[in-house]
């Protein structure tokens, strides 16, 4: 739990973006690693077994969570187009964070999850392949297809402006 | 690769690096699976431990070489760290500083990087210093990851590690082997 805890919260928190769900999520990833720890056969690394653990209980968070939202509107403060930077102009770090985050948002939790496995966990499409259960090419397809949307989205919060 | 897609993987890679799990959190998993907690009120034990922190200081006191004391890990990181993310990011070109003491029969320090390249080895290392008492080396982090430093110690021989740290530390515990580790996250 030292070991992982804290790669495991960064991926759940940046695919729910609900810091009571993902609490929640943190807690029950980690509960079913217990219960299912005597079943874990080291076929793959305890890093892969545990994505894979915690991409389930994320998607699985992310529909019941879409279910409920049919009655509620987004609360995150963070999904607020920016006015952004002028022409010509680079928007800072913290501008390009806010604005992935909003993006992100905006991914499919399927893909969100895949570009968060990729980019953020530093995981090889062949991991990823055995944490997902998908192929691998499939996963590289997504992101390759999520990057130009996520740069199309930022560019659109910040006035044209990366 | 455009700057513009370079961006946003670096922006992707340092989401959420501030963000630590909720305190207590493992604490609460261990509950809910019925597994023993590792901390309770602590003025439960406050009298026995106070009984027991008087004996240690006599034991300390009158047998100064007594059995063997705990194995401890210290690593301290001298460098630039990167800006505004806590202490424990760490930048490239920083060196760890890594010391292990206590411990009994051997001790081992092994560095991984990623969980997937073993960095360094001490014994095994040239850089490695060993005294009765004590294992040190200076790792230089060199590259961008995830740096598992493990302060290992068992009455037997330990293993020789590979660069598959799952592997490695589930062969050392199959012998009775004391571990501590530490993480560094150079960006």
């Amino acid at each position: 739990m030292q070991r992982h805890g804290g790669a495991v919260y960064r991926y759940r928190r940046e695919a729910l973006r609900d810091s009571t769900l993902a609490d929640d999520v943190h807690q029950q990833i980690f509960s079913a690693v217990f219960h299912d720890l005597p079943g874990f056969r080291g076929q793959s690394s305890v890093r892969t077994w545990l994505f894979g653990i915690a991409r389930h209980r994320v998607l699985d968070a992310a529909k019941s969570r879409q279910r409920a939202r049919a009655r509620f509107v987004d609360d995150d403060p963070r999904g607020v187009t920016d006015p952004g930077a002028s022409a010509g102009e680079r928007i800072d770090d913290l501008r390009l964070g806010e604005a992935l985050i909003a993006c992100l948002n905006e991914l499919a939790p399927h893909v969100r999850s895949a570009v968060l496995l990729r980019f953020q966990q530093g995981f090889t499409f062949e991991e990823m392949a055995e944490i997902c259960g998908v192929r691998a090419g499939t996963l590289q397809a997504q992101v390759m297809r999520a990057m130009p949307v996520l740069r199309q989205c930022i560019e659109h919060r910040n006035g044209g402006v990366l | 690769m455009s700057d513009s897609t370079d961006r946003i993987e670096a922006a992707l890679a340092r989401l959420g690096a501030e963000h630590q799990p909720p305190p207590g959190w493992e604490d609460r998993v261990l509950a809910a699976v019925g597994a023993p907690r590792k901390r309770s009120a602590w003025w439960w034990f406050a009298g026995p431990a106070l009984t027991l922190a008087a004996a240690a200081v006599i034991a300390i006191a009158v047998f100064p070489r007594g059995g063997p004391r705990e194995l401890a890990l210290a690593v301290d990181v001298t460098g630039e760290q990167t800006r505004g993310a806590g202490a424990i990011e760490r930048a490239i070109g920083d060196i760890a500083h890594v010391r292990v003491t206590g411990g009994a029969g051997h001790r081992a320090i092994w560095v991984y990087r990623d969980q997937r390249t073993l960095v360094t080895h001490c014994p095994g290392d040239p850089a490695c210093r060993s005294t009765r008492d004590s294992l040190g080396i200076d790792v230089a982090l060199s590259l961008v990851g995830e740096y598992t430093i493990v302060a290992l110690s068992s009455p037997q021989a330990l293993p020789a590690p590979t660069d598959d740290y799952d592997r490695d530390i589930a062969a050392a515990r199959m012998s009775d082997t004391n571990e501590k580790s530490r993480t560094l996250t150079v960006r």
